[in-house]
């Protein structure tokens, strides 16, 4: 049965699992683990803690790699009834404060690594009233704060918003309700034995990560363990031996590309080195995975469950159940989940489904009617029920480490500058390109002399204030100008 | 220094070993994914008994940039 609510989801798995280990991550050198029982305390004193700073109800950003605290946070607040922001950790700080206004946030929940966005939070958003530092305040606020915490969220109502990059520049606030994430999180019994061992190495602000990694493993009684860093992705796994992780195919790739490099060793032997041994299922997600990776993964002995979804369906839409895998669909739909197709356009209706973008009626109505969300992807669903993915009809680039990016938000900055006449992006061999023709004019008169330096400049000044994903490694210079449509604006393909 | 990570890039990446000079850099050049560079960063602190902070992470631009940057870690 599907829960309707996280915190009747979290209850379910306190009965049944109690003091078994919930998490465990490392501490210096250290494995620590805290239970079921110990997330479900420390989440109730989150929540008594907001009754208390009279913030039930408010909405309370979360900014910082994943840990413990992050996701007693994140259960103290939406446990209470109140509204969960979880803000992407790489975000440039004033792109950061720019949502905590945009999203009415009251409360900030920090960790160290973004003192800078307190700071900031302190200086330019006033409504923002309580700002807590996961590793210095949290745990001796919870400790003044014990006892428990009753509270009922109507199913419906609004649990969590996710930003996610539009089409228009604009990032948009994905409305979640509890019943959309706990219904995505249990509504498929994808027969994964309690006590599973899982590590989580996706980012947690996104939605694949919070509703597979943490709200479907906790679910299942899983045993989640925290990797500290991207780059000790590998070390981690030698080190917590999971049986299950969820990725991107940008890091599929790059373990796969590893495992080649020592061709000698007999393959499951390899894995066993590589992987900790005990892995047995990959679940993929966030981009397009080539399905040839189904095959080599196998050879190794690791099922790769290729799915498909987006933050604004919480995120699943459809995964390859494993022991039905198809490699080159993204797999069968949820249960409760239905597709139709329209103009090539795959539109879904579920349980899933969010409420809307926050404070965006325009975009919203753009996106779904009558219950039915336009994904923006083209594609079909054969006989047997499996999605096929064929192409996009939104204007989205994603890269192969799931980042959604948009080209405008970065031609509209780029733009700026005035040496910059015209300009496209686009993504090229799986970085993002931007091909440009100069304003030779204005070069002339501006005494520039070297303007494929200058446009680098400009380029770098541009990567600095982005994150990692967002940067532009590839710069093309033209010599005409682009092709243009009817109404004048540049031809995309 | 130079041979070892040069080494470590070839496993990461296709390249031949001639084009990994000091002057290469990891994204635009040697073509590394960014999950590829942060991967074998966390390789790099095992092999040069290091400790990497992930923030300072992103000013590795080239080949030079890595070998700077151990090489100041290492002094400490």
């Amino acid at each position: 049965m599907a829960a309707q609510t996280i915190r009747e989801l979290l209850l379910d798995s306190v009965k049944a699992y109690g003091d078994g280990d919930a998490f465990r991550y490392k501490v210096k050198k250290e494995i620590e683990s805290k239970s079921y029982s110990d997330l479900k305390k420390d989440s109730e004193r989150f929540s008594r803690l907001l009754e208390k700073k009279g913030l039930l109800g408010k909405h309370i950003a979360l900014i910082g790699s994943t840990s413990y605290a992050w996701i007693l946070s994140y259960f103290g607040i939406v446990d209470s009834g109140s509204v969960a922001v979880p803000l992407d950790a790489s975000l440039p700080c004033e792109a950061a404060a720019e949502l905590l206004r945009r999203a009415d946030v009251s409360a900030l929940v920090y960790s160290d690594l973004r003192k800078d966005l307190a700071e900031a939070a302190k200086a330019s958003c006033p409504n923002v009233t309580t700002i807590i530092s996961m590793e210095e305040e949290l745990f001796p606020l919870l400790a003044e704060n014990e006892g428990s915490f009753q509270a009922e969220p109507d199913p419906d109502s609004l649990c969590t918003i996710m930003f996610t990059s539009g089409t228009t520049g604009k990032s948009k606030g994905v409305m979640l309700t509890h019943r959309n994430l706990a219904d995505n999180a249990t509504c498929l019994d994808l027969k994964i034995p309690p006590r599973t061992v899982t590590l989580t190495v996706l980012p947690i602000h996104h939605a694949y990560c919070l509703t597979m990694d943490i709200l479907k493993a906790l679910s299942l009684g899983a045993i989640i363990c925290i990797n500290d860093s991207i780059m000790r992705v590998v070390k981690n796994m030698k080190l917590f031996k999971p049986e299950m992780t969820l990725m991107v195919p940008m890091m599929i790739e790059t373990v796969y590309n590893k495992l080649q490099d020592t061709p000698l060793i007999p393959k499951k032997l390899l894995a066993k080195e590589v992987f900790g041994g005990k892995l047995k299922t990959i679940c993929s997600g966030g981009a397009y995975l080539n399905p040839e990776m189904v095959d080599k993964f196998e050879e190794y002995g690791i099922k790769i469950l290729q799915g498909y979804g987006m933050t604004e369906c919480s995120p699943v839409i459809s995964i390859n159940p494993p022991w039905a895998i198809n490699k080159n669909s993204v797999g069968k739909l949820l249960p409760g989940c239905k597709a139709q197709i329209v103009e090539e356009e795959i539109w879904v209706k579920s349980p899933s489904v969010m409420m809307g973008y926050y404070k965006m009626p325009e975009e919203t109505k753009e996106t779904l009617e009558d219950g039915w969300l336009k994904t923006g992807d083209l594609g079909y669903v054969d006989d047997e029920g499996y999605l096929y993915i064929t192409g996009r009809k939104k204007n989205l680039i994603i890269l192969k480490n799931g980042e959604n990016v948009s080209p405008e938000e970065i031609e509209n900055e780029l733009s700026k500058d005035r040496l910059v006449k015209e300009i496209l992006v686009r993504e090229a061999d799986g970085v993002i390109q931007a091909e440009i023709f100069p304003d030779e004019e204005y070069a002339h008169r501006k005494k520039i002399k070297d303007i494929p330096a200058r446009l680098q400049e400009i380029v770098e000044e541009f990567n600095s204030t982005v994150p990692f994903a967002k940067q532009v490694h590839d710069l093309k210079i033209r010599e005409t100008e682009f092709d243009k449509t009817t109404s004048k604006k540049i031809k995309r393909y | 220094m130079f041979e070892k990570l040069r080494e470590i890039i070839c496993e990461y990446v296709e390249v031949p070993e001639e084009a990994v000079t000091e002057d290469a850099r990891f994204i635009e050049d040697l073509g590394f994914t960014s999950f590829d560079f942060m991967s074998m960063v966390g390789e790099l602190e095992d092999t040069f008994d290091i400790e990497v902070n992930e923030q300072e992470v992103v000013h590795i631009k080239t080949v030079r940039d890595a070998i700077q940057y151990i090489e100041k870690l290492q002094e400490k």
